[in-house]
């Protein structure tokens, strides 16, 4: 899986969020991105996915053109700001109802990513009585469910305890074995570093720096 | 599509029970209450949709915009008229991506917005009937105004049910497509102020004329035959869902408010 960003600058209200922002990403790498608040992290991601069409420039995924070729890419799994779901289904309904839209997730498949998230595929709790951090996972199973070749996450630590922690690096590493590429955002530097492969640094929406975990971990 | 439309609908049953309830007291007002003079279901939908003639052309006349149609209009976009921007603004990222194509995640609402306008209409139905039996009153009598009217049989139909739901839910199109540039509460205000325009006037283009049937000359009462209104119902649909077509494919899908 290959995704080229080329020259990609978008506009949101007047305010430029992304500016000739030129990257490629390769499914051999965890990408993390880090910046501050309002650096374009969540941007990015929402103009990989298909979600934001740049003003300017194009993307690529496996040399087909985002908003030419295809609207969204074929396969792929998001974790964009907090999870939304559907408060009056529990969670394996609420997988299952976005799986069905493409009928290419099995339930199996699902139940899998809730048990690899820390989640009980047989829980009959409605999402309205899950815990923020019960959200949280639940949010990252939907995004990994069913081996995306494609998967962002932005924050997917925010409100997990220690061992979900440990359920998300042994996710992010089983993605990248399998082939997806992952791109990841997350505002503790520590652990950026310890999930990611390589380093992407922005600020107020352009890419100011690029680094692999060697030369992350010598600076 | 259908996950949308079968689900969609299904999570709205409480509007629509709040809708069914506003049009049940309005039914008993308009049969004339407990006891009063026997009417059936097709009087009361009828006095609901009549609507009422447009402006006289002398300046110094005084004109009043009638209630009842604007009532209706009002309900019927707060029922459909926030589906598709909060779709946008409250559902995963993920149910979004996976329509695969933003054009498909358009016609998945329009096809909502459609069902869920004749399914409003439904409900009004029954909902009149509900309040006909409530006042001691049989909906299957037959109506006292329908022998007023020159058309009958597939025709009486047509006019008096079909064309008002398709005029409806062409406008129900064209504030789909505005909810999606402006947000769904301003677009639901202009459209209020255009069917106020179209009460005003009298002109097919202005397709809220083809909802009161008192516009309609097929049924002996208005200057626009029913077959122009018709047709201009549903070009019209089709100019807004083309329109909306256009639009969706550049704006940003993402939750109002958002900027980082």
């Amino acid at each position: 899986m290959l995704v080229q960003l080329e020259h990609v600058t978008q506009m949101i209200r007047k305010k430029v969020v992304l500016k000739n922002v030129s990257l490629t990403f390769d499914s051999q790498w965890v990408y993390g991105l880090q910046g501050i608040n309002g650096s374009g992290k969540t941007m990015l991601m929402r103009t990989i996915c298909g979600l934001i069409v740049p003003d300017k420039g194009r993307i690529l995924i496996n040399n087909m053109e985002l908003h030419k070729d295809m609207d969204f890419p074929p396969s792929i799994g998001v974790l964009i700001e907090s999870p939304a779901f559907l408060n009056e289904l529990t969670g394996f309904d609420n997988l299952k109802l976005i799986a069905s839209l493409q009928n290419k997730v099995s339930d199996e498949e699902i139940r899998d990513a809730l048990r690899k998230v820390g989640l009980d595929p047989n829980d009959r709790r409605t999402y309205r009585k899950y815990s923020l951090g019960m959200k949280q996972r639940l949010g990252i199973a939907c995004a990994v469910m069913g081996q995306p070749q494609i998967v962002l996450l932005d924050e997917p630590l925010n409100a997990i305890d220690a061992d979900g922690i440990v359920l998300v690096r042994n996710i992010i590493q089983e993605l990248k074995e399998s082939g997806s590429l992952v791109i990841l955002a997350c505002h503790d530097k520590e652990e950026l570093y310890s999930l990611s492969d390589v380093i992407i640094e922005l600020k107020e929406g352009k890419v100011c720096g690029r680094k692999t975990l060697s030369e992350a971990a010598g600076c | 599509m259908w996950y949308n439309l079968l689900y969609g609908t299904v999570r709205s049953w409480k509007r629509l029970a709040a809708c069914a309830c506003i049009f049940i007291p309005l039914g008993i007002t308009l049969s004339g209450g407990y006891g009063a003079e026997p009417g059936g279901f097709l009087d009361v939908w009828m006095m609901l949709f009549n609507g009422d003639s447009p402006a006289p052309k002398d300046p110094n006349a005084q004109y009043t915009l009638p209630a009842m149609p604007i009532l209706i209009w009002i309900v019927l976009l707060l029922y459909v008229g926030f589906y598709a921007r909060s779709e946008l603004n409250s559902r995963s990222e993920n149910a979004i991506l996976a329509y695969r194509w933003r054009s498909l995640w358009w016609d998945g609402q329009c096809l909502w917005a459609l069902c869920n306008t004749i399914l409003f209409f439904v409900v009004v139905g029954l909902a009149l009937c509900v309040a006909l039996l409530l006042g001691g009153k049989n909906p299957f009598l037959y109506a006292q105004l329908v022998y007023q009217i020159p058309a009958d049989g597939a025709g009486f139909s047509l006019w008096v049910f079909v064309l008002p739901v398709i005029c409806f839910a062409a406008m129900v199109q064209m504030q789909l497509t505005l909810s999606l540039l402006v947000g769904a509460p301003l677009a639901t205000i202009g459209m209020v102020a255009f069917y106020a325009l179209c009460i005003y006037f009298d002109n097919p283009v202005l397709v809220g004329a083809g909802t009161m049937l008192i516009r309609n000359s097929n049924l002996g009462m208005g200057q626009i035959p029913g077959i122009i209104l018709l047709l201009c119902g549903i070009l019209f649909w089709f100019v807004w869902y083309f329109a909306g077509r256009m639009v969706i494919r550049r704006i940003p899908m993402i939750k109002k408010g958002t900027v980082e």
